[in-house]
């Protein structure tokens, strides 16, 4: 049971042509990364989760209700979508304001507008209309109108596409503490430095169909075809690859001497971490940099694309 | 053996000169309209229909014209003929055919430009002009041409080339196709020597058409990233116009001394052009010498001239005049058309080269 | 390769570039800044699109106030905007961008297709480039960035709009040009993981102005010498070990933490860890994030970006 999202056999064919496959998936709260290729599904689950559309097949419910046609539950969710919708001759307090009204705000609509693009540093240009803004400030403003309500869910389709990078941290700032306050996110990025910086949860698309879900660490751990990359730099690693080839669990070594470096491949990283203190210490090396790739969103997403 | 390296690879061979620049854009655009618009292959064939009408006029003009040939032999080219040159006046020209021919030559390919294809040049401009610069406005595709080793007049002749092409495609190259047929019957080398400047009448005719028509029609397609758009003001501005003209030289009809104001012809760009070919085709001095040196047998010809004329709407033939040489001159001196062609040519031109470097500069 | 004097623009009253004075090397080279920062005006200034209001910018020993032609037929442009010709097929497009660059017709068509081999767009170059995905457009604007083997080629937001796979085999491109090709690039970008995974220096501007040029390498050196260390499940014990021995701890999460002190830390890591009985998962020395330095370059010259232009 997904106390957030739940799908059972969630499918949605346009004619012929298949936007979400058969997809079974449950959520429980907290942020959630959702990644995917271009065309892989991720708009049209983000739209069958958003009640805009109805399923072909399948249900999907999202805080224990089915979201089409929903408005009672259009109230507990906030979508950031992906492409601009604006009036332009409005300015953001007023787009806002406007839409806090639309969900039901009486008086207090403009100044629950006023605080929610002061969350998002929006309140120096507010004022203007949104005609004149920046990508950046576009981004701004829609990500306000869907905080406006105070929602449960919030869920951001590309939130930092054509942002610069200040944008950028303060929007990924946001998230982090938005998650922490105990709202649930789901956040679609293609940058996955981005995604593994605000959670690491995560959702991965491909052909329509879900590929993966869960926690990074834990999808790494299910793909034992794929032995680990840990990689040591110390000043001989020869000598120190050697030891390593003697007292451990090892698939392979590579060794490049220009980097000082020892890559090391291996099927079973418990053992391997849990020796490594003792070996290194036994050859009197110091090794100053220990990295494992293989722990990041980036190395898991590429070994699963790889794999499909 | 060695194994290759497939990836990229520098160059360092030696560059196009400027003209192959251009021309490159032509040729692509070309490509793009014949290969996007169905109904520009189409509007193509339909434009060289007229040819159909003025070939067997040439024809026959240049066989009954020659003094060796049989006119009973060849009798129904006679006949065409013998809708306008009969009896005396067609013994005049048989008697001295280098003489009367390039008139009369150039008089026909004045109404083939004048009341056929400069209406044809205004669709097909309709057609092929407003995606040229719109297209690159909508996606913004500027940067393309201007972060490579192109100025901007080289960029806008080459879109300007690409009209004039289209437009000499029912204008220049059909007209050519007629001066051949016509001297490939002439009598003699002589005659063919006689009206070799008409060559260069067709050619100063043609461009006098598609210049403005082209930088206008530019203009317009360069405002708005919408092809759509920029159609529908060339469409209204040339429908509007030729209304508005009309309808103020709309009293030439009933009265012989009713003068339109001056300004009225530059309303519809087509009289423009139209009056330009007349200018340039000397028309009134054609018909003026023709009709003196065939004194009264000329009158059924300068009458049919004339029905022909105002059958096709030439307000500037004003029916009942009994002069044509007043009647197409009037208004203004004819070098003045030519002049607002060249105002307005230029005109566009500076204005299109603000817009278009326009994004590039800011 | 790019020298810039005093280099000023002005529009009207608004202050685009206030007087650069860098002297760029060859190499791979991040464009930074906020929108508005003035980086799409210093790149015009550069091809000599746009007029200086004072100062000379000097590229590749040419003039751009002077040799602009000759500039563009040494220097690539991969635009941020769509830019489509429509109506063209992939192919054509690109070998129109060589005979604008000056390639003779026939050698402009075998290039384009040497091109889209390289950026790997494969029988899709057929088709009209309307038809074509974000990914495909990116790949037919770099192709025709290329054409002309440009010894400077300058990119424009090059990975927006990529997907994962997509902007990794576009930053793989862009490192076999610079590293292999001998092709210099300037990137203008506002990812900065990008910068940090194919750039050898990173040029910052804010409000016309230039407030960092330097190599990535000299950027990332921390000044102290720390670590970061990450361990496999509760980090305490380690710290509580490793403070012992008179290290300075500070704990970042519930498993990772930075560690600052003299000597061979990774040594008295491992010995602490072996102690305690942690296991010792990552040891990072500490690099400076090109994100922190943009942040605080950026926020020191503009408070807060509160002048953005689109």
């Amino acid at each position: 049971m997904g106390e957030l999202l739940e799908a059972r056999n969630l499918t949605k064919l346009y004619g012929v042509i298949i936007g979400v496959n058969d997809v079974n998936l449950d959520l429980q709260p907290g942020v959630i990364g959702l990644l995917g290729p271009n065309g892989a599904g991720k708009s049209t689950f983000l739209k069958l989760v958003t009640g805009q559309l109805r399923p072909t097949e399948g249900q999907v419910s999202v805080l224990g209700q089915n979201p089409w046609s929903n408005v009672q539950l259009f109230n507990r969710i906030g979508l950031c979508p992906e492409q601009d919708s604006f009036y332009d001759n409005m300015s953001a307090l007023e787009f806002v304001t406007s839409l806090a009204r639309l969900s039901g705000m009486g008086q207090e609509a403009q100044d629950r507008a006023e605080q929610a693009l002061a969350r998002v540093s929006a309140t120096e240009f507010m004022h203007r209309s949104i005609g004149e803004y920046s990508k950046g400030m576009r981004q701004r403003t829609k990500i306000a109108q869907a905080i406006v309500h105070d929602p449960d869910f919030l869920i951001l389709d590309e939130p930092l596409t054509g942002t610069d990078p200040i944008c950028r941290r303060e929007i990924m700032d946001l998230v982090t503490e938005l998650g922490a306050e105990g709202k649930s996110i789901l956040v679609a990025s293609h940058v996955l430095h981005e995604v593994q910086a605000m959670t690491d949860q995560f959702v991965l698309i491909f052909g329509g169909r879900i590929l993966a879900a869960g926690k990074v660490q834990e999808i790494r751990g299910l793909m034992n075809e794929f032995p680990h990359r840990i990689s040591l730099r110390c000043s001989d690693p020869k000598k120190l690859a050697g030891a390593l080839i003697r007292d451990l669990p090892i698939d392979g070594v590579e060794i490049d001497q220009e980097r000082e470096e020892v890559m090391v491949l291996t099927k079973d990283p418990g053992e391997f971490y849990a020796g490594l203190s003792q070996v290194v210490l036994a050859t009197g090396l110091s090794v100053r940099e220990l990295t494992s790739a293989d722990d990041k969103l980036e190395a898991v997403f590429n070994y699963l694309m790889a794999a499909s | 053996m060695p194994i290759a390296e497939l990836g990229y690879r520098p160059w360092d061979g030696a560059r196009t000169g400027v003209m192959q620049r251009w021309m490159a854009i032509t040729r692509s655009e070309i490509g793009i309209a014949f290969g996007s618009s169905k109904l520009l292959r189409r509007f193509l064939i339909f434009a060289w229909i007229p040819i159909l009408y003025f070939c067997p006029i040439f024809l026959a003009i240049g066989y009954v014209a020659d003094p060796a040939n049989n006119l009973t032999e060849g009798a129904m080219l006679t006949e065409i003929a013998g809708e306008f040159l009969s009896g005396d006046a067609l013994q005049r020209i048989r008697a001295d055919p280098q003489s009367f021919l390039p008139g009369i030559w150039s008089i026909v390919f004045y109404f083939f430009f004048a009341y056929t294809q400069s209406v044809f040049a205004m669709v097909i401009v309709a057609i092929v002009g407003p995606p040229l610069i719109s297209r690159d406005v909508k996606s913004k595709a500027f940067l393309v041409y201007f972060s490579k080793p192109i100025q901007p007049w080289q960029y806008l002749l080459g879109k300007l080339a690409t009209v004039i092409f289209f437009v000499f495609c029912i204008t220049l190259f059909p007209a050519l196709v007629l001066y051949t047929i016509s001297i490939a019957l002439s009598p003699d080398v002589g005659t063919v020597q006689a009206t070799l400047p008409i060559l260069l009448q067709i050619s100063m005719a043609s461009l006098a058409t598609a210049l403005p028509i082209g930088m206008v029609v530019l203009l317009l397609s360069s405002l708005t990233g919408n092809r759509r758009i920029a159609t529908f003001f060339w469409l209204a501005a040339w429908i509007f116009g030729e209304i508005a003209f009309r309808v103020l030289t709309l009293g030439g009809n009933f009265s012989r001394n009713f003068e339109p104001p001056p300004w009225a012809y530059f309303l519809s760009l087509r009289e423009l052009t139209t009056r330009a070919a007349s200018y340039l085709f000397q028309l009134p001095e054609n018909m003026e010498a023709l009709f003196t040196n065939l004194g009264p047998a000329g009158e059924r010809l300068q009458r049919s001239m004339r029905g022909f004329a105002s059958d096709m709407g030439d307000a500037s033939v004003i029916e009942g005049s009994t002069d044509v040489l007043a009647a197409t001159s009037s208004g203004f001196p004819p070098w003045v058309s030519l002049l607002a062609i060249a105002l307005l040519s230029s005109l566009s031109g500076a204005l299109l080269l603000r817009r278009v470097t326009k994004p590039v500069r800011i | 390769m790019i020298q810039l004097v005093d280099v000023a623009k002005f529009y009207g009253s608004f202050q685009a570039l206030a007087g650069l004075n860098v002297s760029v090397q060859p190499g791979a080279i991040g464009l930074l800044g906020p929108n508005g920062a003035g980086k799409s005006t210093l790149i015009k200034a550069i091809l000599g699109l746009v007029k200086l209001s004072r100062g000379t910018a000097t590229i590749l020993g040419m003039d751009a106030a002077t040799q602009s032609r000759e500039i563009r037929e040494q220097v690539g442009y991969m635009p941020e905007d769509d830019c489509t010709i429509a109506g063209l097929q992939g192919v054509q497009s690109v070998a129109l961008a060589g005979q604008l660059a000056g390639l003779p017709a026939l050698t402009a068509l075998r290039r384009a297709h040497e091109m889209l081999d390289y950026v790997l767009l494969g029988e899709a170059r057929y088709r009209e480039v309307q038809t074509y995905s974000v990914g495909m457009r990116q790949k037919v604007k770099l192709a025709q960035a290329l054409i002309h083997a440009p010894k400077l080629l300058f990119l424009d937001e090059p990975t927006n709009g990529l997907d994962p796979v997509g902007r990794e085999k576009m930053l793989r491109l862009i490192r076999d040009l610079t590293q292999k090709k001998g092709v210099s690039v300037v990137i203008s970008t506002h990812i900065l993981s990008d910068v940090e995974s194919c750039c050898d220096a990173a040029l910052i501007l804010g409000r016309g102005e230039l407030l960092v040029y330097d190599t990535i390498q000299a950027l990332q050196k921390s000044v102290d010498s720390s670590c970061r260390i990450r361990v496999a499940h509760d980090v305490a014990k380690l710290c509580a070990a490793l403070s012992a021995r008179g290290y300075q701890i500070e704990a970042i999460g519930p498993d990772e933490a930075r560690i600052r002190g003299e000597g061979d830390l990774g040594t008295a890591i491992f010995a602490a860890a072996q102690e305690c009985g942690s296991e010792v998962r990552e040891i990072m020395p500490s690099r400076n994030s090109l994100e922190d330095i943009y942040l605080a370059a950026v926020r020191a010259t503009e408070g807060r970006p509160e002048k953005e232009s689109a």
